[in-house]
């Protein structure tokens, strides 16, 4: 299983407006090159953050993020501002192609030709736990409703606001609120069993 | 039966997202500079005017005309100062014909011929 966490924010805590972005990306439509320098520091580190936490490998991280720039140099021209911000338009055109990337990597094999399944390869956040419980942690996070694990994500990970989550997921506050209220429901739950199962050591 | 301390799940969450920022992969220069070639690759061309090119043998004046241009330009200016003077010279009864409060051209073929504009657009 190649899942890695989805969200796709750089910290949060925006020292830009998205309005800035707007304006950038119809400068660089304007043939403004020094535009695309900014927009790519301020875009790039997110992109490539939420593309290595879906495919779990830098190098495949760096093409997908690449390609997804590249999108948004072709919208320049026809970029309409107010009607989408830049920062949600690249995440979902990353997370798609990371999951175009993923479909590719699997096998297109016929059925009777497939060796047993090997045991799944522990995800990025799986590897990177520096503890059983941490791992088990993550785990639970990977078996989330893939809503409520972006929600999840993008508040204790990156450290977003509700509102900063509501836009980037397309929701309401309140939906935000929902979801991420589930979803520490069912961590709470899986890690009581996980503790149960293999004690409190 | 021991008892156990309930389960912290922000604490834990706290702890897994240290972990997770530790690894977090950086734009390397050589990411960035695709990143920039394809922006300069697919630009569109600049808004800005082209200037247009100065003919064979000239050379810019003023940064507006090349010099044949403002050759031509002076030479048009000189011929309607000269009209102007003359007409002005041959007194109202030509600046009447003229036409007051509009800029008419009148040709004052009786009164020794040239071009004459209205007073008020002097």
């Amino acid at each position: 299983m190649p899942a890695m966490l989805d969200t796709g924010s750089d910290t949060g805590l925006d020292t830009h407006s998205t309005d800035d972005d707007a304006l950038l990306l119809a400068r660089f439509g304007a043939g403004d090159q020094g535009a695309a320098r900014i927009l790519t520091e301020r875009l790039m580190p997110r992109v490539l953050r939420q593309a290595w936490r879906i495919l779990g490998d830098e190098a495949e991280a760096e093409d997908v993020a690449q390609d997804a720039m590249l999108r948004l140099w072709r919208q320049a021209g026809d970029w309409r501002a107010g009607e989408a911000r830049i920062s949600t338009w690249l995440y979902r055109v990353t997370h798609n192609l990371c999951i175009d990337r993923i479909r590719k990597r699997r096998p297109t094999v016929p059925i009777e030709d497939v060796a047993e399944p090997p045991d799944p390869a522990p995800s990025a956040l799986e590897r990177l736990a520096n503890s059983e419980e941490s791992r088990a942690l993550a785990r639970a996070i990977l078996a989330l409703p893939e809503r409520q694990r972006q929600a999840l994500v993008l508040r204790h990970f990156e450290a977003m606001s509700n509102p900063a989550i509501g836009e980037r997921l397309d929701c309401s506050v309140e939906a935000v609120e929902s979801l991420l209220a589930r979803a520490r429901r069912q961590l709470t739950m899986d890690m009581s069993k996980e503790r149960e199962a293999f004690g409190d050591d | 039966m021991t008892d156990k301390a309930p389960f912290d799940l922000d604490a834990a969450l706290s702890a897994l997202a240290i972990d997770e920022q530790a690894a977090r992969p950086a734009v390397s220069e050589s990411l960035q500079a695709r990143v920039l070639g394809d922006a300069a690759r697919v630009a569109p061309p600049s808004r800005t005017l082209a200037r247009r090119a100065v003919r064979s043998g000239g050379f810019r004046l003023f940064g507006l005309f090349d010099v044949w241009t403002g050759a031509a330009v002076a030479a048009v200016t000189l011929c309607l100062a000269i009209g102007l003077g003359v007409g002005y010279r041959a007194g109202p009864e030509v600046m009447g014909r003229a036409g007051l409060g509009q800029a008419k051209i009148a040709v004052a073929a009786e009164e020794g011929g040239g071009l004459f504009l209205s007073e008020d657009v002097l």
